[in-house]
């Protein structure tokens, strides 16, 4: 499963949009530039793919910090209102939660009499996806809130994206980059910067 | 066993039932013999047979839902168990289909009835019915919404040939099937089955997974050998979500679909996301040191106007964007020091393009929507031109 067009085409283009506001014809250090970049980057990615909860967490996430607010506005538009206030505590109705909560003292509770039989194997193997469960959370914007399937889901999306990503950011080194002809003879083509 | 699961919840009536004698004869004998090899209970040897063994008789012609009224209503032991099995037998059939060699009996039979093979034949063949009869089984519901403790044989597949009779191997068998109703639709073709027993923990794991459509309801049956109370099913169907979509990760991460287990395929989607993310981060470095000397908006325009016409261009289009900026490129080109540096740091990155370099294809679009790896060829399509560009350059 591979991003679809119109995503990439969203994109790149309010990619450009960002790098064109935010980046190009401003004095900034290198490391500013990096950041504003990464930063549209991600934006745009996120605004992309807005059926995603991982993509609102985003931006959200993105702009607590004031500094990138600016940026945010200019590349979200008129979205960005709507992107940056939280909907209904957090996307988890307040039932779920409560869910979430027995569901999680339930299975304390046969825990605790299941401590009895020692370690196992089959604990061990829980207690191992479960600590990466929670490594995976911190790395998917947004996963503290979700349970395991919806993590599971939302990773999948994040793969993507972030793969489509990387795909274009690439691209657009590739084409943006001004070739080198001390690098580039008729032997070296092949291997372009490698 | 089998005191303890016959007392079923007693929302029987009494027969309405249409026997069919004949087949039902035949494994009527058959049950009897095998009733008399049973040692574990007394209860069912011949005398208590002929009374249970003619409602059994009935039974056995029954289709399953109706069986299922006649099991609650006599509160003895030997004919609930008997007619649970016989109801239930030709639905655990189904499962043990797949896998014949893993008959297991539940624990409290085990003596009885394993080494007759010939029903156990035959019941695998009717199962065969069975499992193409299933359909059929939508008027059941009249235990629906009972999903406690008290198992129900819930006759969900229609048994209404003269397939009961299969279980008269396991007459002792706690064969209870239980349908955790989450609703009051049955729909045949669309239902996910799964078989409960209660108590045993035979590991056999068949799963008739008939999930067709989509419902609002899904019908899950316990399988066999697994404890039938709400909370595991739920937590079992949910379990079941979460492998699927393990699965499909699997699949999307490289490499992933060798490993097995959860950990350590979570381990390699961690790691994976952790170095796209490290990616972006090397890309968005790239991008801002050649950034000064780009005049974005021009290309921008360009780019996007591009990007509108690539989905119905075809690949002399992307390669004719891709000329263009190039030539916008060059034309604010400067200092080439930096890039020398930006070129250094990205040999030692791990990049998986530069074995893509290899290939000078034809050009492709720039984004195509066919192809599944997205980046790779308009990057063949860069360097193509890029090297042409160069030749043409010197």
């Amino acid at each position: 499963m591979h991003a679809s067009n119109s995503f990439t085409e969203i994109f790149l283009k309010h990619m450009l949009l960002g790098l064109q506001n935010g980046v190009a014809s401003k004095n900034m250090s290198f490391l500013q530039r990096k950041r504003a970049i990464k930063l549209t980057a991600d934006v745009a990615m996120a605004f992309a793919k807005d059926g995603a909860k991982w993509s609102h967490a985003l931006i959200m996430n993105l702009s607590k910090k004031t500094e990138n607010r600016t940026l945010l506005r200019s590349i979200l538009g008129r979205e960005y209102e709507r992107l940056t206030k939280p909907c209904l505590s957090w996307k988890m109705p307040r039932a779920k939660k409560i869910l979430q909560r027995s569901f999680k003292m339930h299975s304390r509770i046969k825990k605790g009499a299941r401590q009895l039989r020692g370690v196992n194997a089959a604990s061990v193997r829980a207690g191992a996806a479960v600590t990466r469960t929670k490594v995976l959370k911190r790395l998917v914007p947004g996963g503290e809130h979700l349970d395991d399937s919806s993590l599971l889901e939302e990773t999948l999306d994040y793969v993507i994206s972030l793969r489509a990503q990387v795909d274009l950011m690439h691209l657009l080194v590739k084409a943006l980059d001004v070739p080198n002809p001390n690098l580039c003879n008729k032997g070296e083509s092949g291997e372009f910067l490698f | 066993m089998e005191p303890t699961r016959s007392s079923d919840a007693g929302s029987g009536n009494s027969g309405t039932y249409t026997p069919e004698i004949a087949e039902s004869i035949r494994f009527e004998e058959e049950i009897q013999s095998l009733m008399r090899e049973n040692t574990m209970h007394p209860g069912l040897e011949p005398p208590p047979v002929g009374g249970g063994g003619s409602s059994f008789t009935a039974l056995l012609g029954l289709p399953a839902n109706q069986a299922v009224e006649l099991l609650h209503e006599p509160e003895s032991e030997e004919s609930p168990a008997v007619a649970i099995a016989s109801a239930s037998g030709g639905e655990m059939w189904r499962f043990r289909l797949r896998d014949p060699k893993a008959l297991t009996l539940p624990s409290g039979c085990s003596p009885t009835f394993p080494s007759n093979a010939a029903l156990v034949e035959r019941a695998a063949r009717l199962s065969v019915f069975a499992t193409e009869d299933s359909p059929e089984a939508a008027s059941v519901p009249s235990h629906s919404g009972d999903r406690s403790t008290k198992p129900k044989a819930e006759p969900a597949d229609s048994d209404s040939q003269p397939i009961c009779p299969i279980p008269g191997e396991r007459p002792q068998r706690p064969a209870k099937r239980k349908e955790a109703d989450k609703g009051n639709k049955v729909k045949g073709p669309a239902k996910k089955t799964k078989s409960a027993e209660e108590g045993s923990a035979k590991g056999a794991e068949e799963n008739t997974s008939g999930s067709g459509e989509k419902l609002p309801y899904v019908h899950v049956r316990a399988r066999r050998g697994q404890a039938t109370d709400s909370h595991s099913l739920a937590e079992r169907a949910r379990r079941e979500k979460i492998n699927a979509r393990m699965k499909l990760l699997q699949e999307l991460v490289p490499g992933c679909s060798k490993i097995s287990g959860t950990a350590l395929v979570l381990d390699e989607i961690i790691n994976h996301v952790q170095s796209l993310q490290r990616q972006v981060e090397v890309l968005s470095m790239r991008l801002a040191a050649v950034n000064p000397r780009i005049d974005f908006s021009g290309l921008d325009s360009f780019l996007s106007a591009e990007c509108g016409r690539v989905t119905v261009g075809d690949g002399r289009c992307g390669g004719g964007m891709e000329q263009s900026a190039w030539m916008e490129a060059t034309a604010v080109n400067e200092g080439r020091r930096q890039q020398q540096q930006i070129w250094h740091v990205d040999s030692v990155h791990p990049h998986p393009t530069p074995s893509v370099w290899e290939r000078v294809d034809s050009p492709h679009l720039f984004i195509n929507p066919g192809t599944s790896l997205f980046g790779y060829d308009p990057s063949n399509s860069v360097a193509s031109l890029h090297s042409n560009q160069l030749k043409t350059e010197l």
